[in-house]
């Protein structure tokens, strides 16, 4: 537990969203945000992670595969919902791909409202989360 | 053209680049697009913002006494269409971005419009501040026809079941009447 608090490893999953927060996301992980002064690591896969950041709109493809990459994440695990896209749909809401708000899927333990947040609203989200955790 | 990235770079090298972000906080530069705000003084309720918002964000329900309106950040696509719409400057987005929450339902905003209630049968129908902004606001045009401002008060201040009476639709007529000209 105490490595999760510290050292929060996290996977970034792209679900079907414009690509505006990944790209947010990624320039959080430049100098300039630098999140891994914080300990925050990204990982390619769902295994070595211990948060899922979750962009994007949870489309009708992608929701069993959502599925399964919370199964395969090692427990303790938290879900941050990154963008508005992720918590309720935004514009996507009414098309015809959309499969519901993310947290009808999985459990979310962070909300990020933002199109697309800040860096800063990452950093943010992940204080609070780990807040959360303690 | 250029210089500014160059010295942006120098500085950049000179000093540590990353921000001072959780402990110094970072406010965003103008025209920056973030959570959008209420005026509870000005807004009056009439919901344009609600019908214009592009992905539904903004709310509202009409209960016995007031409007509610509620705007979900969850669902807002911070595009400021609202702020761009609003007839009485309610309505606007504010430099705010650390939105994060632990519940869906806390990361939201709004205000709530108190109706007016018909004189004749005391039943809640209209925004209140509405009713008095759109009467101040055609005062001017009235008296270009003659008609006091009052008169108009009178005739909208009934509910429609009241107004649409068989005894109060002849003076109706004849207030239509004298708008035209
Ligand atoms: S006055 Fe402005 S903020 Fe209030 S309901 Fe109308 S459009 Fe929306
Ligand atoms: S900023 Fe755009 S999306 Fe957000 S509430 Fe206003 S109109 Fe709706």
């Amino acid at each position: 537990m105490f490595a999760r608090k510290k050292s929060p490893w996290v996977m970034h999953l792209p679900c079907g969203g414009c690509n505006g927060c990944d790209i947010e996301v990624v320039a959080a992980l430049t100098p300039r945000y630098d999140v891994e002064r914080f300990g925050v690591l990204q990982k390619g896969t769902p295994r070595h992670a211990d948060v899922l950041l979750v962009t994007g709109v949870v489309t009708a493809q992608v929701k069993e595969r959502l599925k399964r990459t919370y199964e395969m994440t090692p427990n303790p695990k938290f879900v941050v919902a990154f963008g508005s896209c992720a918590i309720d749909g935004d514009i996507f809401r009414d098309g015809y791909g959309y499969a519901g708000p993310l947290d009808e899927v999985l459990p979310v333990d962070t909300y990020i409202p933002g199109c697309p947040p800040r860096p800063e609203a990452l950093i943010d989200g992940l204080n609070k989360l780990l807040q959360k955790v303690r | 053209m250029k210089r500014h990235i160059i010295l942006e770079g120098i500085r950049g090298s000179l000093n540590p680049f990353t921000t001072k972000y959780p402990k110094k906080s970072y406010i965003p530069p103008d025209g920056f697009r973030g959570a959008a705000e209420y005026d509870a003084e000005r807004c009056v309720g009439c919901g344009a913002c609600s019908q214009q918002c592009p992905p539904g964000a903004i709310t509202y329900t009409d209960d016995e006494k007031e409007r509610k309106l509620r705007l979900s950040y969850g669902v807002c696509s911070f595009c400021g269409r609202c702020e761009e719409v609003c007839p009485w400057d309610a309505i606007h987005l504010t430099k705010k971005y650390e939105l994060a929450v632990y519940n869906r339902e806390d990361a939201e905003t709004g205000v709530d419009i108190p109706f007016f209630q018909c004189t004749e049968c005391g039943r809640p129908f209209f925004p209140y501040p509405q009713m008095k902004a759109s009467l101040e606001k055609v005062g001017e045009t009235l008296a270009e026809y003659g008609i006091k401002q009052e008169e108009l008060a009178n005739l909208i201040s009934l509910c429609p079941t009241c107004s649409f009476t068989v005894d109060k639709m002849p003076e109706r007529r004849m207030f239509m009447r004298r708008l035209v000209k």
